[in-house]
């Protein structure tokens, strides 16, 4: 599928922007800070139905401003899409947003989801494998969302039922101990129903994405490193096991069993950080290669092998569920890798995949990129197409 | 603003109501204007009438004019089964099926934390009193599936479980997330019929 026109209102450091693009390789060229990330972010904006970054959705309008619009036509197999998303600035600050698809309203997210399919590559997604858990769930979280919407529903409730337990945590300690007791209870109760349910189905992603993975960091390491992903099950037991082929024969049952006795012995711990402890919100990820975490093992070149093999599944993976090759954001990240990764990924792009790529400098980028490609200026918030 | 202060005021006012934007309480102020004097002032009196008079009821804590209110006084309701639910307007939309024949009990809202809603705040100290009596003998949760209607419902449960009642839940037919409020009446008897033991 493929992009054939932007159009921003508002949105960050874009007044008015009304952009077209070429089906092929899109290169946007400009010094720091002048909206090359931002105008991404509105392209992730339209697909996930939310920002990829981790802020309030009162930054995506532009400072001084009530309301923002991001609107798209894009082309997938079948027809020509509109898709349009409205955030207006309400009293006390709550932002009223809107969805629209081919001119039909929408109150949530959920229907955008799986519409226009994106695979984003930052420079920053280089350092997932070192970075704090929250990166690595929230890349699982959000491809396991764009596989199955029912995760999605899943995922909010459980996000609710958190935020509850946290707020009763911190503020209804003082109340009457009894109720206290009884809803904490209720809560850990509905923490193992629903993180039992969570845990299943992000372990049914992981595995469909340790399928593609493997293959193709296999594909781009010379030396044939072999890559999983495993799953880290945040537990007090020291002893629980906690590799992917265990815990793919946890059943659901159990795993609500596991994490309620988890709650019951951290209680007194919980209650002392006030603060929700166990659970799949604390839960991580790890990366093995060669049978030795990456973390501390692999070296700077196979920590780059191994987030591009990440990226080069999450595009297969989508392409063969969705039956259309996903749109390809690169934002800053190709001048971060070195010619052989450069090539695979690029040899990719001319695989009729749609590209989007951001850089400071052309110089940065392989020349054969700019065949046909369309080449773009960003400045301040005005893109020129030259 | 372009109005004179009490077309001001008035708007204002309307705007407060849930639902009601800028736009429609302007249409509203407008009508209020064009209506005879004898009409406003039966509206005006209307509202602060039904302010004093109704109140929840001591019993059921559902909203009425008399106390106790209308379903408690029938006697030809029967006693053995207690439905509970969050609100009164949920008794409205439960009495509109003509389903159920026993009493109801309005808990005035549902666990959440994060709304500063706890326990206390609701009138579970007061079901747990009428139940102790001795002549429920079922008592019917008809809670939303939300997380918090969940919350209150397990809540719920650990306090009554060991007294020897039928617990149940309504669930079947209506959809994760759907309001009870805005259910029609035969996803509601359907809902009634299908009630099932809370685990
Ligand atoms: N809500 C906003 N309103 C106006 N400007 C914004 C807003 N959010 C970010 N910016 C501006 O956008 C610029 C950063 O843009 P970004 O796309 O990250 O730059 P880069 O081109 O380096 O990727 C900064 O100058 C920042 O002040
Ligand atoms: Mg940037
Ligand atoms: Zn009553």
């Amino acid at each position: 599928m493929w992009i054939n026109n932007v159009y921003l209102k508002n949105f960050r450091n874009y007044p008015e922007l009304d952009i077209t693009l070429t089906s092929g390789a899109n290169l946007f060229i400009g010094k720091n800070a002048q909206g090359k990330s931002n105008f991404l972010e509105s392209i992730e904006l339209l697909s996930l139905g939310k920002s990829s970054r981790q802020v309030s959705d009162l930054d995506l309008i532009s400072h001084n401003q009530n309301s923002m619009q991001a609107e798209t036509n894009f082309q997938n197999d079948y027809n020509l899409e509109n898709l349009k998303i409205c955030y207006e600035k309400h009293s006390n600050n709550k932002v009223n947003k809107s969805y629209f698809i081919n001119g039909k309203a929408y109150k949530t997210r959920k229907p955008v989801l799986g519409r226009l399919l994106t695979v984003s590559f930052k420079s920053q997604d280089l350092q997932l494998s070192q970075n704090a858990p929250k990166y690595r769930r929230d890349w699982l979280d959000n491809l396991a969302c764009l596989i199955s919407k029912a995760y999605l529903e899943i995922y909010n409730n459980y996000e609710k039922i958190i935020a509850q337990k946290n707020s009763l945590l911190r503020n209804n300690f003082n109340s009457n101990l009894v109720s206290f007791n009884d809803s904490l209870d209720v809560y850990n109760q509905q923490i193992a129903q629903h993180g039992a349910k969570l845990i299943k189905f992000r372990l049914k992603t992981l595995d469909r994405i340790n399928q593609y993975a493997q293959i193709t960091l296999v594909n781009i390491s010379s030396a044939n490193d072999n890559l999983i992903i495993d799953y880290l099950r945040k537990s007090n037991n020291e002893s629980s096991k906690n590799n992917l082929s265990y815990l793919n024969s946890v059943s659901q049952d159990e795993f609500a069993n596991l994490l309620y006795n988890d709650m019951q012995t951290t209680k007194a711990l919980e209650i002392l950080r006030k603060q929700s402890l166990i659970g799949p919100h604390r839960d991580d990820l790890e990366f093995i290669i060669n049978n030795q975490p990456a973390k501390g093992f692999a070296s700077q070149g196979q920590h780059r092998s191994l987030i591009l093999a990440l990226k080069l599944a999450e595009l297969q993976l989508l392409e063969d569920k969705f039956s259309q090759k996903p749109v390809l954001l690169l934002d800053d990240v190709l001048a971060e890798l070195d010619e052989n990764r450069q090539t695979e990924l690029i040899s990719r792009i001319y695989q009729s995949c749609q590209t989007i790529i951001t850089t400071v400098n052309i110089s940065y980028l392989p020349k054969n990129l700019f065949k046909e490609a369309f080449v773009f200026d960003v400045n301040n918030g005005h893109i020129t197409k030259s | 603003m372009f109005y004179t202060q009490p077309l001001a005021k008035l708007i204002d006012e309307f705007q407060k109501f849930p639902g009601v934007g800028p736009k429609s309480a302007q249409r509203m102020a407008f009508f209020v204007l064009n209506l005879p004097y004898n009409e406003v002032t039966s509206l005006a009196r209307s509202i602060v009438e039904c302010k004093e008079k109704v109140k929840p009821c001591q019993n059921c804590f559902y909203l009425s004019a008399l106390n106790p209110c209308e379903i408690c006084a029938n006697l030809r309701r029967e006693v053995k089964s207690l439905c509970v639910v969050a609100d009164s307007k949920d008794v409205i939309a439960l009495e509109k099926t003509r389903e159920f024949r026993g009493l109801y009990h309005v808990l005035n809202g549902l666990i959440s934390p994060l709304a500063n809603i706890g326990p206390e705040n609701l009138k579970i100290h007061e079901l747990i009193n009428r139940v102790s009596n001795g002549s429920v003998e079922e008592i019917i949760l008809a809670i939303n599936p939300t997380i918090e209607g969940d919350t209150t419902v397990l809540y719920l449960n650990k306090l009554l479980k060991h007294l020897n009642l039928k617990i149940t839940r309504i669930a079947f037919g209506l959809p994760v997330g759907s309001d009870l409020e805005l259910a029609d009446d035969i996803t509601l008897v359907r809902a009634l019929e299908g009630r099932r033991e809370v685990v």
